[in-house]
């Protein structure tokens, strides 16, 4: 494009005719930037504590008590191969009854009449969605010496449940944040264009192409959508730190959630100054 | 001369032009030549059309019926580009007081070189030779806000020239100025129209300020020789 420089500097001196207003946007996006992060943020933790959570519970695949070493060799290797199981491990019936008779606190081999327990292949996963779990318990109890596949369903199920409950409201929230905010750097911007639309008429009568028009008024948005970001990230950044602090414990937010919070900020502003300069008939001959 | 040739000629060709405001004003049925090099004053009082006539030319208001050219480019089918292409080969001085308030003087007038593309040491250059061609050298640094009213009229011209444009259409541009400004601002002119650029001045004063122009009257929206 031609004179670049040229239409930058008009662009950035819309922001700068009317200081205050730009401020205003800049800080009422930011805000509800950094209210979206750390929104998102929570969600992100959420789901790797819902993951670490997870890794902790396990399937146990129930031998029948006549399985032979072949055939038990054999069910350990399919289910090592199926896709999400980290961990396989042989959990004999005298352990299981060694270790639920101390939690209890009771000799269950007396109380049963003999050892209850049928011999175990212990499964635990990693990066698997109950779906998952749910087709290799479907397929391994048919699997020849499998008596049945037991995991805890319900609890998985609720957790699984309880995260997308978390991430619609936040998802929702979020939105409607978004919107509101973006609805207020319009009227903003509009409020901006109209300030300075003596200059605008003279930029088209001295020759300048819409879309250099359609450019300045990116570069506007693009450096409200930018200073906005930035603050955002650096309050995230603020509040990671203030949790440390309070709660001695480290979260590890990833720098592209940084990145991502500031090229969110740029990216949703540019169609609303375009649309904002659309308002107020900018583009017109 | 032939008409092919004549009309090669025109830097501006207009057949039955009218354009009319919803409320009624506006111009009608104008037929306008002016030539390379021409000098064309058009007198009018307040509330003619001159100002429409001159928003026609520079594309700002679409032909409502007839046609035209200027500068080479027909008005019938302007959009986007072509409209950019037509100013960018005009000068013109507004009635008004347009400038880029934030800027410069000396980046008020190289703002058509910078919308050109042109660059930035030959957009200094030649802006500060047009200030200095208009007397407003050493106020380069100042806002046009901080000039008075024939300084800023200088400005205006010196804008519209920094181009050498083929055809420089003036607005009303003595409208706010005293006598000796006026003086200047038309001294300005002449010497544009010296170097060979084409001119069309709208004025409501009757005044005959150059013996080189060729006179007409717009009254009531109607162009009369």
């Amino acid at each position: 494009m031609k004179g670049m420089w040229f239409h930058f500097r008009q662009g950035w001196q819309t922001l700068h005719a009317r200081p205050g207003l730009s401020v205003l946007a800049v800080l009422m996006l930011a805000f509800v930037l950094w209210l979206c992060a750390a929104l998102l943020g929570t969600l992100f933790l959420l789901h790797s504590l819902q993951r670490t959570f997870l890794q902790d519970l396990a399937a146990d695949i129930e031998l029948q008590q006549d399985v032979t070493d072949m055939q038990m060799a054999r069910i350990a290797d399919r289910a090592k191969h199926w896709s999400g199981v980290a961990e396989v491990s042989f959990v004999s019936p005298d352990s299981a009854l060694r270790l639920h008779s101390t939690e209890v606190g009771e000799d269950l081999e007396a109380i049963f009449g003999g050892n209850p327990f049928p011999p175990v292949l212990r499964l635990r996963f990693e990066g698997v969605s109950l779906s998952g779990v749910d087709s290799l318990a479907l397929e391994a109890a048919t699997w020849e010496g499998v008596a049945g596949v037991v995991y805890p369903r319900e609890i998985w199920q609720r957790l699984d449940e309880l995260a997308l409950k978390i991430q619609d409201r936040i998802g929702l929230v979020t939105l409607g944040l978004l919107l509101i905010s973006l609805f207020m750097v319009a009227l903003v911007m509009r409020a901006q264009f109209a300030g300075r639309s003596r200059e605008w008429r003279l930029l088209r009568l001295l020759g300048m192409e819409r879309r250099s028009l359609h450019f300045v008024t990116g570069v506007q948005a693009a450096l409200l959508g930018l200073g906005a970001g930035i603050i955002a990230a650096l309050g995230v950044g603020v509040l990671v730190s203030v949790y440390h602090f309070v709660f001695l414990e480290t979260i590890n937010l990833p720098a592209w959630f940084y990145a991502a919070t500031i090229f969110v900020g740029v990216v949703l502003t540019i169609p609303v100054g375009l649309i904002s300069a659309r308002r107020v008939k900018l583009f017109e001959e | 001369m032939d008409s092919t040739t004549e009309s090669s000629q025109a830097v501006v060709d207009l057949k039955a032009v009218t354009f009319r405001y919803p409320q009624g004003d506006g111009v009608s049925d104008i037929d306008l030549r002016v030539h390379k090099g021409e000098f064309v004053v058009i007198e009018g009082p307040t509330g003619a059309g001159k100002t429409t006539l001159v928003r026609l030319l520079t594309g700002e208001l679409p032909l409502e019926a007839g046609r035209g050219q200027v500068v080479g480019i027909s008005l019938t089918s302007l959009k986007g580009s072509t409209v950019s292409e037509l100013r960018a080969r005009l000068g013109i001085v507004f009635q008004e007081e347009y400038f880029l308030d934030r800027e410069s003087v000396r980046a008020n007038v190289a703002a058509p070189l910078a919308i050109d593309g042109r660059p930035l040491q030959e957009q200094k250059a030649r802006a500060l030779k047009m200030l200095v061609e208009v007397g407003l050298a050493r106020l380069a640094r100042k806002r046009p806000a901080q000039l008075s009213g024939g300084q800023k009229a200088r400005l205006q011209i010196a804008r519209a020239l920094v181009r050498e444009p083929v055809l420089l259409l003036a607005d009303e541009p003595f409208v706010h100025l005293d006598s000796e400004s006026a003086g200047e601002v038309a001294s300005l002119i002449l010497r544009a129209h010296d170097r060979g650029t084409a001119v069309v001045v709208t004025t409501h004063r009757q005044d005959a300020w150059t013996p080189k122009a060729r006179r007409l009257r717009l009254v009531n929206g109607r162009l009369q020789p």
